[in-house]
Formats: structure tokens, sequence, C-alpha cells
């Protein structure tokens, strides 16, 4: 406070000075000369009208005011011209005595009695005394006056002393001013008559006299300035009365006289003796005082105006020199019109005084003239750039702000009506500019610093924000210096050296630190906002920056508006130029904060690319390690500059990029399940699975990554992927991860992130209950850093592109930054970002889990050796290692390559139903991997810890096994399985096993051939039946011998065939083979036990070698031929057959299937190789296949046919039976007949089906080897009795027979056969699924059955 | 003479920086600016400052050359403009040399008053960086026109620079 030589109505202020008199606090000082300030504003017509000069009315005086610099500091260094300025130093001096300090002591005793008030008094004496001497007297001092403040006035107070009690508050201050103002303007009165009639030099002050160049007149300085009156001084002794005043002097005396009245409020007087002031100097060539006498003119004018007055322009300011303009309106009376002529006059008085005083530019009288004079300058100039502030009108508002001196303004109001003046923004700029420049040349050290403020202030004001910024910087580099320059000689008077440190301030007076900290902090905020990066109020400090999404939106706000206008490098030099004058003051937390803001702009990208290198910051390597430096000075230095526990902003939110759940080991996997899972166990603890077609949830290989899944107790690992934009390292003393949710025990870390890079860390924790678990992102205290949590954003962030620039509207930042600086809601301008994402990583905490280990005591290594068909057993056992979890599910399966490949062989869709189901039987009848739990069967459900779970697992050599695992699924599910609901989660162990499978025995070749059913009619030797079917047969010359016989022999003969297997051993030891055939009618025995009723064929097979051997099977009957395949894989319920086969093909082949089926029960083969002791069975299911030629061999029929042919006369025929028999039979159905001997031929229908058959019998004699035509010309040759086709009734049941005869006679000798068929009588109903499901589903179709031969009849003579 | 030369985008970004010396008169083409070691900064905050008169200037003239608009004394800086159309600046800072060269001597006393290279505020002077304006103002509608530049973002294109940089030595 206090004169402020830049105001514009600085002239017409009277300066009023506060000094505390007695003891006073510096709080309730304070807070009186906030009273009085308040009442700064003294109406005239309040102040007596008998003291005031005649003239004057006191009804005339409304509206006129005396303003008051009320202060309690003064500008002591500046320069002080008296009588030029009557108000630059201090014209009234007020003590103020703190009323409850004086008698203290006594008050506190209670009791005023008059002894008190006595005491009082003297006090009160002391102080006026003490007051009065301490305070010297200088010329322009007009009041000195004590106050006395209190909540009451003491009655007995002496009449110098005013009272002010602080209870009315304002009412008693202004009371108070306005009974100093009449002491003011007694002093006036006093002062002007002392200056009248007296010589006045041009510039007192000045020890040496000079004149000024133009001055025409030669004035003695001797009136010396010391000599001054003041109220309470006697009257000046009178001097050398003698000198006549001259002319110029007595311009001059009008011009303070002008002054005085100026600030006495006497506007109408001071424009009289202005005006008449001016002309004498103008006349007199006076420059100077010619240019004050206008300036203050043109005040008294605005006040006038502004007071809503009439006033004349005086003469003097219509006919300016070197000035065209020719003001018509002689006398202006009314407010309008007196403003409308002050608009039009303004720019030019003002150009006017500023050639004035250029005039007198290079008088320097001790150096101080000119400075003033550039004050002057640059106050002229406010008051254009005020008008111009308002839009460029002189109106009540503008006045106002003129006047009041209120800079503020509400928003950007367009000008509203008004006088317009006409002022070129430019013309202000230029002419404040060059008066900056010409400072320079100042002796003073002080003053180019305050011209450089005025002159920003007022580029400010003008809206030249650019070149405010400017200058403002260049303030701030002078600050910087004049800082350092200041503590170096504070150092030197506490006698410290500067370089020492700097001294604790905790002792520094309370109330005034923090306000100066505040005011150099808006004054930061302003130069960093003046090129557009605001600085927000800095924050206290706190021990955690928690992660806030707003905030860091608010941030990234302020980024890109940094980053989206503007240049930023000069945007961080500003910043940089702030650090200095923080550290310069030193204001440490300002000076950390701006560190890190620098920092932060400084990025090109909020967020490193993860694959492409990132644009270094815009600040060298070198600059930002400067500011880290000084960011770790700072935060050493702080506790001792009384701001302990200040630390730096971390300047990269986006610090933590990624976060993930590191991957386990394979062992401690987990593997998610739905509850449904749990189905496929079976009810005891470990069953295996049995079923290779029921989906195995378990045999997945995959694991849920997408959801990574916890273990409560157990150590997880967590990749975190860090980020660093700056070139320099950044040590993150301390990292951990925050969570949200369940308990978690994180880790904490030290690490330290590579320069310019992107980074991945290990941070590990121990999740310490089950549930749910939100891993947020990482808490980290970066060196000489705040702790600050750090959200997880995993994508890139960038700064939407803005395609259509608004061409010519820049964003301004004007508005803002007049608020003040504590309010950073509305300092940005808006900026439209995609606000960034944060990705927290969800986890899933179970329950503790037990470990479980797999190990083979009875397999050494896990590799085998194994011979096709060959199998092994070995125990797995599986301990439970955890100390104190038991495993309540373990579920053991096995996998093989065989299996996978069989199943992805089953997957083809385009397998006939025989293919597939030779594929599922392999999967279901012969796994390569059988498991099997040992020991008994424990009611147990638990695998307690430590205790041991043993399994037998076998291994059966396959073509094509290479490896198989066995693999335990375990869990600890604390509940039973029906009860667990939600996913659950299993690990693995495995329990890898190579394997090695050799061929042993092939079978390239195999075929049926029948057994002709004549073999024994061939021999001629009744069958007897006594032979042994049971004795193993030895293979060789002999055995075949044997065969052959029984096969002559036994009356069953026709119903075998045989089987002929060609073997070769592709192992290089020999192996002895066993390979035996039973008889179907023994396929009820279990699978285990040895055949006993069975063909066997025991043979060594030579490496290499193939040796054929025969079997005889038993011919097989099938009662439903054309049933459909059997599909294994149950959980297909509707099978729709995509076969393109026809019907006969697909009966074909279901025919084939299932004899193909039938035999190879009969069949089992073994081999053995003696050497090593090693023995296994021969897949006959691989080597057998059967053709259509050798089903036929092999079926046997629905209906069968058996002839007789007996003689007619059977009792002749019994008679000679021996001797000369007409009928002889020769095969099985090959009968002798003589020619001409009636015989009759029974044909023996076997109905073998499970229904009854009614049938029609068809017999069809006919010649032998004749083409059809010859064959059936029968006529004269063969001749029957009855009809060949009849029915045979009844029905035959099943498994009956049913005979039928006919005659039949022989009339020529020849050879002849007799086919014979059966048809069923009534059509039945041929399914769709014997048809293969074509698509005529049903139809009506008569089965026809033929004889398998014909009966042969040959008609031969003995 | 030293130049500055700078492209100011509406948002008051630098879209296009350079620095070179008068190739005139037998000049190198290097810049050698008084404020040394702070040349870069300064000529930056000086033609920034210069940016508050353009937007004065900008509305009182039809033209696009607005010729010099702004000085520094301190440094004796000068700063010409272009505006084109769409409010993008072309702000050229000239700052004569700071001392006649000893050996040029007298020979430069007498043909300095109009060359390029002396004299910052003559008509020559004038004249070559009005052409230097137009002819980058012509590269410049070139870049524009360029479907891979992003208006509002920096030019990087070394054939721009090049050509720029062809135009000072031309001109000035």
């Amino acid at each position: 406070m206090g004169y402020n030589p830049f105001l514009p109505t600085a002239g017409a202020r009277v300066n009023v000075l506060c000094i505390p008199a007695g003891r006073i606090a510096p709080e309730r000082f304070l807070k009186f000369v906030k009273l009085l300030q308040n009442a700064a504003i003294v109406k005239a017509n309040l102040v007596d009208s008998s003291q005031a000069p005649d003239g004057l009315h006191p009804s005339s005086k409304d509206g006129y005011c005396i303003f008051y610099d009320v202060s309690a500091t003064q500008d002591a260094p500046r320069a002080h011209l008296f009588p030029f300025e009557t108000n630059s130093r201090f014209q009234v001096l007020l003590g103020i005595v703190d009323g409850e300090r004086v008698g203290s002591a006594v008050r506190a005793s209670g009791n005023f009695d008059d002894t008190t008030k006595q005491d009082v008094l003297s006090d009160l004496e002391a102080i006026k005394a003490g007051f009065f001497e301490q305070v010297q007297a200088h010329p322009g001092l007009l009041v000195r006056q004590l106050i006395y403040c209190d909540k009451e006035t003491p009655t007995s107070l002496d009449s110098d002393i005013l009272p002010l009690t602080d209870v009315d508050g304002t009412d008693a201050a202004l009371d108070v001013m306005v009974r100093v103002s009449r002491l003011l303007m007694e002093g006036i009165v006093t002062v002007v008559e002392d200056f009248r009639e007296q010589p006045i030099s041009m510039v007192p002050g000045a020890n040496t006299p000079t004149f000024a160049r133009t001055g025409n007149t030669p004035i003695s300085s001797s009136a010396s300035s010391s000599s001054t009156p003041v109220k309470s001084a006697s009257p000046r002794p009178p001097s050398n009365d003698a000198e006549i005043q001259s002319e110029t002097s007595r311009g001059r005396f009008k011009v303070i006289q002008g002054m005085y009245h100026l600030q006495g409020g006497l506007w109408n007087d001071a424009m009289d003796s202005l005006s008449e002031g001016a002309s004498i100097a103008q006349n007199g060539h006076d420059h100077l005082w010619h240019g004050r006498a206008l300036e203050c003119l043109l005040l008294c004018m605005l006040l006038l105006s502004w007071s809503d007055r009439g006033f004349t322009v005086p003469q003097v300011c219509r006919s300016l020199p070197n000035r065209s303009v020719v003001f018509q309106t002689e006398s202006s009376s009314t407010p309008s019109d007196s403003q409308k002529a002050l608009a039009r006059l303004m720019p030019p008085i003002v150009e006017t005084i500023l050639e004035l005083y250029a005039r007198v530019s290079n008088l320097d009288l001790g150096g101080s003239l000119q400075d003033v004079l550039r004050e002057a300058r640059v106050r002229n100039v406010n008051i254009l750039v005020f008008v111009k502030r308002n839009g460029g009108v002189l109106n009540r508002e503008c006045l106002d702000r003129l006047v009041l001196s209120r800079t503020e303004t509400e928003g950007d109001s367009l000008p509203s009506e008004g006088e317009p003046v006409a002022i070129s923004k430019a013309g202000l700029a230029n002419i404040l500019i060059e008066t900056l420049q010409a400072c320079q040349a100042s002796n003073s050290s002080t003053h180019p610093t305050s011209i450089l403020v005025a002159v920003a202030s007022s580029l400010s004001l003008l809206g030249l924000n650019r070149k405010h910024a400017f200058y403002l910087r260049q303030l701030m580099q002078q600050f910087v210096h004049k800082l350092i320059e200041a503590r170096k000689i504070g150092a030197a008077e506490a006698g410290i050296h500067p370089a020492a440190g700097l001294p604790p301030v905790n002792n520094a007076p309370q109330g005034i630190l923090p306000e100066m900290v505040l005011g150099i902090r808006s004054m930061l905020s302003l130069a960093s906002g003046a090129y557009g990066v605001p600085l927000p109020a800095i924050p206290t400090p706190r021990r955690l920056i928690p992660a806030d999404l707003g905030d860091i939106d608010a941030k990234l706000r302020v980024w890109a508006a940094e980053h989206s206008s503007g240049e930023l490098l000069l945007k961080i030099e500003m910043l940089r130029t702030c650090v200095g004058v923080s550290e310069a003051l030193p204001d440490v937390p300002t000076g950390l904060y701006l560190a890190s803001a620098i920092l932060r702009v400084a990025k090109q990208s909020v967020t490193m690319s993860k694959q492409l290198n990132t644009a270094p910051p815009l600040i060298s390597a070198d600059g930002q390690l400067r500011l880290l430096d000084s960011i770790k000075r700072g935060v050493s230095v702080a506790p001792r500059l009384g701001a302990p526990g200040y630390r730096a902003e971390y300047w990269d939110d986006f610090l933590v990029r990624d976060i993930q759940v590191f991957e386990q080991d394979d062992s401690s996997k987990l593997i998610s399940h739905k509850p449904s899972d749990l189905s496929v166990r079976g009810s005891g603890l470990t069953d295996t699975i049995r079923d290779p077609f029921i989906y195995n949830p378990f045999s997945k290989s995959t694991s849920a990554v997408a959801a990574p899944v916890l273990v409560a107790g157990e150590l997880a690992m967590f990749a975190v992927l860090l980020q660093n934009p700056m070139e320099v390292e950044v040590e993150i003393e301390d990292i951990s991860l925050v969570t949200k949710g369940c308990g978690f025990n994180p880790s904490h870390h030290s690490i330290v992130l590579g320069p310019l890079s992107i980074q991945v860390f290990t941070l590990t924790g121990t999740p310490t209950e089950d549930g749910d678990l939100e891993v947020v992102g990482c808490k980290a205290r970066v060196r000489n850093c705040y702790e600050q949590e750090f959200l997880i954003f995993r994508d890139e962030w960038k700064p939407s592109l803005n395609i259509k620039q608004n061409a010519v509207g820049r964003v301004r930042h004007r508005t803002s930054q007049a608020k003040h600086a504590g309010d950073d809601t509305t300092r940005f301008p808006t900026v439209e970002i995609n606000p960034p994402i944060a990705t927290p990583v969800n986890l899933k905490v179970i329950r503790a889990q037990p470990r479980i280990r797999v190990q083979s005591n009875s397999l050494g290594r896990s590799a085998i050796m194994l011979l096709e068909g060959e199998s092994r057993v070995f125990d797995l056992n599986l301990v439970n290692e955890s100390p104190d979890v038991p495993a309540d599910f373990i579920l053991v399966t096995a996998q093989d390559s065989v299996t996978s490949r069989l199943k992805e062989a089953l997957s083809n869709k385009g397998l006939n139903p025989a293919e597939q189901y030779e594929i599922q039987n392999q999967l279901s009848g012969n796994p390569a991997v059988a498991i099997r739990r040992k020991g008994p069967k424990d009611s147990t459900k638990i695998l307690e810890p430590g205790k041991v779970i043993t399994y037998e697992v076998t291994i059966v050599g396959q073509p094509g096994l290479v490896s198989a695992t066995v693999q335990a699924d375990y869990a600890y599910l604390g509940s039973a399985s029906t009860e667990v609901k939600g996913t659950f989660y299993t690990r693995q162990v495995r329990f890898p096993i190579a394997i090695t499978v050799n061929g042993s025995v092939e079978i390239p070749r195999c075929n049926i051939l029948p057994v002709h059913s004549d073999f024994a009619w061939m021999s001629g030797a009744a069958p007897n039946g006594t032979q042994d079917e049971t004795g193993a047969v030895q293979t060789g010359q002999t055995d075949a011998s044997r065969l052959s016989h029984w096969l002559q022999t036994s009356p069953q003969a026709s119903d075998y065939c045989m089987l002929s297997l060609d073997l070769r051993n592709v192992w290089p030891q020999p192996l002895e083979i066993d390979i035996r055939a039973r008889n179907a009618k023994a396929l009820s025995a279990s699978p285990e036990e040895p055949w006993q009723d069975a063909y066997t064929v025991l043979e060594a097979l030579q490496p290499g070698h193939v040796t054929r051997v025969v079997l005889l099977v038993p011919r097989l009957f099938i009662e439903d031929l054309h049933a459909q395949v059997p599909n294994l894989e149950t959980q297909k319920q509707f099978v729709v057959t995509t076969s393109k086969l026809s019907a006969e093909a697909e009966a074909a082949s279901r025919e084939s299937f299932w004899y193909r089926e039938e035999l190879l029960k009969c069949l089992r083969g073994t081999w053995t190789e003696e050497s090593s002791g090693r023995h296994g069975e021969i897949d006959l299911r691989k080597g057998i296949r059967l053709s259509p030629r050798m089903v036929d061999a092999l079926k046997m029929d629905h209906v069968d046919f058996e002839y007789v042919l007996r003689p007619c006369d059977e009792e002749a025929d019994k008679s000679e039976a021996h001797a000369n028999t007409a009928v002889k039979q020769i095969g099985r159905s090959h009968f002798n007949l003589k020619p001409e001997t009636f015989a009759t031929l029974s044909v023996k229908v076997h109905n073998h089906t499970q229904d009854t058959l009614p049938l029609l019998l068809r017999l069809q004699p006919a010649l032998r080897h004749q083409p059809h035509n010859i064959a059936l010309d029968l006529s004269r040759r063969f001749a029957w009795s009855g009809v060949l086709q009849r029915a045979l009734h009844p029905a035959i049941e099943p498994g009956g027979t049913c005979v039928a005869e006919l005659g039949v006679i022989a009339l020529v000798q020849g050879e002849y056969e007799i086919t014979t068929s059966v048809e069923e009588v009534k059509a039945r109903r041929v399914t769709g699924a014997a048809k293969g499901g074509g698509a005529s589903a049903a139809r009506f179709e008569r089965r026809i059955w033929h004889a398998r031969s014909p009966c042969l009849i040959d008609a031969v003579e003995e | 003479m030293s130049y500055y030369f700078v492209i100011i985008s509406p948002t008051d970004t630098p879209l296009f920086e350079l620095t070179f010396g008068t190739s005139k008169a037998g000049g190198d083409g290097v810049a050698r600016f008084r404020n040394g070691e702070t040349a870069r900064y300064m000529n930056q905050f000086i033609v920034h400052a210069a940016l508050d008169v353009v937007e004065e200037v900008q509305w009182l003239s039809p033209n696009m050359w607005l010729k010099v608009i702004d000085n520094y004394a301190p440094t004796n800086s000068h700063i010409s403009c272009f505006i084109t159309g769409t409010n993008v600046r072309f702000m050229l800072l000239h700052q004569p040399s700071a001392i006649t060269n000893a050996s040029a001597g007298s020979r430069s006393s007498t043909i300095s008053s109009t060359s390029v290279p002396q004299n910052p505020t003559s008509p020559q002077t004038e004249e070559a960086i009005r052409q230097f304006m137009t002819e980058v103002f012509e590269l410049w509608v070139k870049t524009l026109m360029n479907p891979f530049y992003t208006i509002g973002k920096p030019i990087k294109s070394p054939v721009f620079r090049q050509r720029v940089v062809g135009a000072g030595r031309k001109w000035l």
C-alpha cells in the first residue's frame, strides 16, 4: 500500500501513514489500520466549512471527497521531490495507541479511581512525547495525530488524542477521519500560506540549483525544504522576504496550491489555481511545472466528472501547444457536456503532458527527477489504459474504476454507452515500453523494477497479454537476482556465510511470512499463467496422494490444454524462471511443485507406446537432471526452512501401464471347473474315469488364464509394467500393489526405472483370505516425491485430434488469471479430451489348496519299451505334501497318444459306422493306459496331509503309443461335491511316461474257407461221433491229416469253416504263438478264464517269417443280420446315418460287420517270447477283415433245408437194403437213383429264426449243367407226383421243422437237380433299419430263402 | 543480419522454426544473434510478445503482408509478419549484426545504408522480406495440400525446410 505513483489518481490522494505509538500487538495494529482504511474516502461536506478556505459554501461541497491512502508502510527509497510532488511522502501521520495496553497493569486490578486515571493519563503523556520525538517532521507533513483505540473512550482524554472505539467500527473510523480531515485542511492552509510569496525552485531537493534550459528566470533555491512548517511546529521564521516572488515562482505556487486543493477535495478551487499556474508556466516555458499543472487539471476534471458536476474546460487545456484541436464549447456546465469534452480532451492532454515531460528529459537533478517523471509518464498513460480497458469509452463505470482505482473487472462486459475516446492500444504500449527502456539509465536500483512492474501491469490491463507475459518474465528474472542479492545481504547481517545455507524462518514474525508467500505465489501463478500454464494452489504436504480418476483427468486436461495451444518451450522456460524465483525466495513448496509441473508439461506424450519409440521430453536430459537435483535439494532443506513434509508430486500419473498375474508353473496352475464337472467323478474319493466317450472336463490341457485365480496363503507373482517417460532414472524407493476386496499382503520392493523406458518388474504379494480381489494399481514412493497411488492404464492415451481449428479465436486465459490464485476450478479452458480408462485387474482368491506330488516306486525311469500287445503294470503314489490342507477331491485320469489320435479320427464325420465302431471299440475296450486303485477301498474320502494313495497303472503296447500321461486333478473343496456351487478350481500333477512300442506279430492276410459238407461221404465212413474235439492239435503234417480225418468223420463238420491266418513275426526274436478258436456256444463264459473247449493252434514264429495257420471255426448264425451297427458313444441319442451307400451295399456291410464281430468273439491269440518271458496278445482285430465271400463261408442260413430221398416201396427196399438199393445217398444232398424207380423226396425245412414262419415251398426239378430252356424240358425225363409249389402247413415254429414230400421218378438216366426255395406267405414289414436308413423307410416284402445247395439226383443204372 | 523465421498456428503453436543468417553481401547464411546463448529462447519470447501487435494490426489493413510490426530495442530486433487467411502467422525476426565487421570496415559503411543485411527498416529490406514471405506462403500452401499433413501439427517435411532455406538464401 502506501503511495502508488502509478495510480492514475495518485496526485489527488492524501498520503497517510499509521505507526504504532506505545506498545501494541501487530494484529491489533493491523486491525485498526484496516478500520481506518475502510474509512479512507471522506465526504468533504462532513468537514467543517469554517475550517475550509473561504470561497466555498458548505452546500456546494456535495460530492467532493478527500481520498486517503492509509497504510502502515512507506516506500522509503523512493525519490522525494517535495513541492513538486506534495504527497509522495506521508502527509498525515497517525500514531495508534492501544488503549488496552495503556496502564494495563492498573486495569488488571479492576478499580478505576482517580489515581489509576492519572496513571493512564501520565502513560498517554509519555506516549505522546515519545511519538512527537520519534518522528522527524519533514516538509510535506501536515498532520501528526495520536489515535486512542479502545473499546471505550476514557472520559478524561486529552483533546490532542482522537478516540477510536472499535465497537462502532467503521462509523468511529469515519469520525476519526473527518476530524483528521479538519486538521488536514488547517495544515493545507498553513502550508499554502508558507509557500505564498516564496521563490520556488524548479526541482527542490536538488543540492545544486540547476535550471531548466528553457526557464527564463533564475530562481534562488535558498528556501530550505526542511523549514516547511508542520501543524504543531511554530510558523516558519521569515527568511529572506526581500526577494520578490518571480512570475515563475508565482505560477509554481499556484500549481502547488492547486495540488493541495485537489487533495483537500476543493476541486473547483484547484481548477482555478491550476489553470492559472499552467498558463503562467506555459508562458514562462516552465515545461516541468506546466506538465504537472496539466496533469493535475486532468485529474480535477476527471474527479469533477466523476462527481457528476459540470465544469468549464480551462482555456489552458483548450489551446494545447502543438495541438490543432480547438474546442468550440466555451463553457459546458452540464455534466454530460463536460464529460464529452473530457473524453475528447483526454488523449491530447496526456500527449501534451508526455511531451512536456519529454522536453526536460535531459534534465538530471541528482538522478531522481527523471525517475519521478517516468513514473508520471506511466501514470498518465495508465489513465488512458483504464479507459481503453473499459472498451475505449468514458462513462460512469470507467470513471468509477479510475477514481476508486478498481482494476478487477466483472467478466468481459461489452462497452456500454459512453463517450468514445480515441486511443491506440499499440501507441500506449509503445510509450510504456519506451519508458521501460529509458528507465535502465536510472541510478536507483529499485526504480527500473518498479517501472517494470507498472508497465507489465499496464500492458496486462491493455489486453496485450503476450507483451505482458514477456515483461513479467523479465521481472521474474530480475527478481531472482534481487532475491539472491538480498539473501546475501541478509546473511551478512545475520553473520552467516551466504553459502552456509539459509537461516531458519521459524522465528519470523507470525502473519507476515505466509502473507508474503501467498503474494509471491499469486505472482508466480500470474507469471506462469501468462504463458498459459496457470499454477493452482500449492497443496499442503500429504502423506499419500490417493489415486483419483477425476484428479488425473483434471491433470490430463491441463496437459492437453498446454499442448493444444501456445508454445510449450516458452511455457517451460517461464516455469523454469518461476522455479528460480521460488528457490531464491526460498519457497520450497512452490519450487517443488513447479519443478514437477515442468517435468509433467515436458512430456510429449502421456503414455509411452509399448511398441514404438516414444518421443523424448521437450527438455534435455541435463535439464531434467537439474530439475531432479533441484527437487532433491528442495526436499532436503524443506524441514529447515519451515516447510517440513513437503515433497514433489510425481510427474507421471501413468506410471503403471499394466499388471498381470504371472503364469504359475504346471504343478501349481489352477484349472477352473463348473460344478457340473464334478458329476463325472464317482462317489468314491479317487475314482478314475472309465468311459472314454464321456466328456472329461479334467482332461483339458489349457487352464483358464483369462481370469487368473490366486490361492489364499500362497505367494502370487505379478508382472508390473512401469513406464518412465523421462530421460533420467527414476528411483522408486518403495513400490507395492494396491488392492481392494479381500485381504492381501503385498510385499514391498525398491526398484530403479531406466531412462525413457517401459519396463516389467515383478511384484509379489500373498492373499490372506478367499474372496474377490481387485488389483487397482501400485502405491509407489519415488525418491523425493510424495507417496502416490497409481492406477493401471493399459491403453495408450492420445489427445483427440482437433480437425478444424478456430481460425481467429485464440483461447484466452485472461479472465481466469485475474481470479484469486486459490480457486482453481475455472482456471483452464475446457479442452475436450476422452478421459483415460483405468483397468483394474480382477482376481479371484480361493481357499488354501493342498499340494500333491506324484511319484512311482516301481518304475525307475519314466520310459518303457513294449511290444505290441504287451502290457506293463506299475504303481503310482500320490503324496499330499501340504502341511495342513487335505485334498478331498482327487481324480486320476490318463492321456496317451493313441487315444488322442483315435479321438481325432473319431471326429472325422465321414467314417462309416463299422469303422466308427472299430475305433470306439478300441477306445473303450483296449485303452492304452488303465488305472486302478490299489489296496483296499477305504471309506475315507479325504487325503489327509502327509498321507499317500497308491494306484496301479497298466500300459498296453499299441501301435502309435509314444507317450502317455497319468494326471491327477485334486482340490480341497471343503464340502460335499453336491454342495459345490459356482466355479471351483483344481490343480493337476502329471506323470508323463515315454513309451516305445515295437511290433510283435502281424497278420498280413486272412481267409475263410468253407468245409465242404461232403467230406465225410467221400471217405464212406459212417459217422461214429467218438473222436475228440477238445484235444489241442499240434500243427504240422500230422495235424493236417488229423484235421482232415476229423472233418471227414465229424457229423458236424458242415457246421465249421476254416480260418486261415498268415502270421508274420516282426520282432527279431522267435515268438511262440497260441491262437484259439472256441465254439460260439461258449461265449457266455467270462473273458478272463482260459478257454477250455477250444481249437488251439500253437506255432513258433521265426523272425521275419510268414507262417500260415489254419483254424477251425464254427459257422455262425446271426439272427438279425441287418441290425444297425452300434454306436458305443452313448451320448449320441439320435443318429442319422450320413452314409451314401445303397441299401444293398449297406446291408452287405452290416452283415459283414456282425459276422466279423461274432467271429472275433470266438478267437483269441497270444504270443510269448521264450527268451525274455515277454508275452502279450495278438491283435486279431487288426488282421481280420471279411470279404463277402468269406461271410458266405461263415454264415449259417435262417432257413435250412435237408433232403432225404427214399425209395417208394419201403418194405421192398428194406428187404433188399444191402443188395440192390434203388436209392443211394452219396453226399449230404446228393443221391443216386435208379431210373424208373419211384422214390420220395422229403424236404425238411428247419426254421432257425425266432419267428414262426408260414412258408410256401417251391421245388424246381431241372436238368443239371444245361441252359435254362433245356433244363426245364423234363417231360420225358423226369416226373413227379404232387405239386411243386405248396404251402407248408402248419407254420413252422421257431426252431421247428417241417417236412414236405414229393414223389419223383427219373424216366431216363441223367443228372438232375431239384432246387428248393421257400417264400413267406405273408409279406412282412421291412423296417428302414434293415434297409440301412434309406429314404423309403418301410415297405412290405416277402422273404425268400434258397437252399444252399440243391438236391442232386444222379439217375444211373448200377 | 540474422533471421529467425517461425510459422505460428492460430493456437500460437509454432509449426515451423528456422534460424538463418543473411546470404547477401558476403554473408555465410549463419545466424549470429546478439544475445548469444539465450538467443533461441529470447527470439521466441520476442516473437511471441509481438503476436499481440499482430492481433491489433491485422484488422487495420486488408493485406496479408503486415510489414514490420514490432521491434525489441534491447537487441535491436525487428519483427515482420505475414498473415494468411486462416490466421496462421509467418513471423520473421530480423536483427542486424551487432558490430560492423572490422575487416568490412569502411566498405560496409558506404554501402550499408540501404543494403538488406545492414538496414532492417529500409524499403529494400522490406521488399526482400515481402518476396521471401510470398514464396514461403506458396510453399506453405503446397504443404497444406499434402494429405499426410495434419493441420495444426508441426511441419516436419525436410523438403519444405530446404525450400524455405532456399528462399531465405535467395531473398535475404
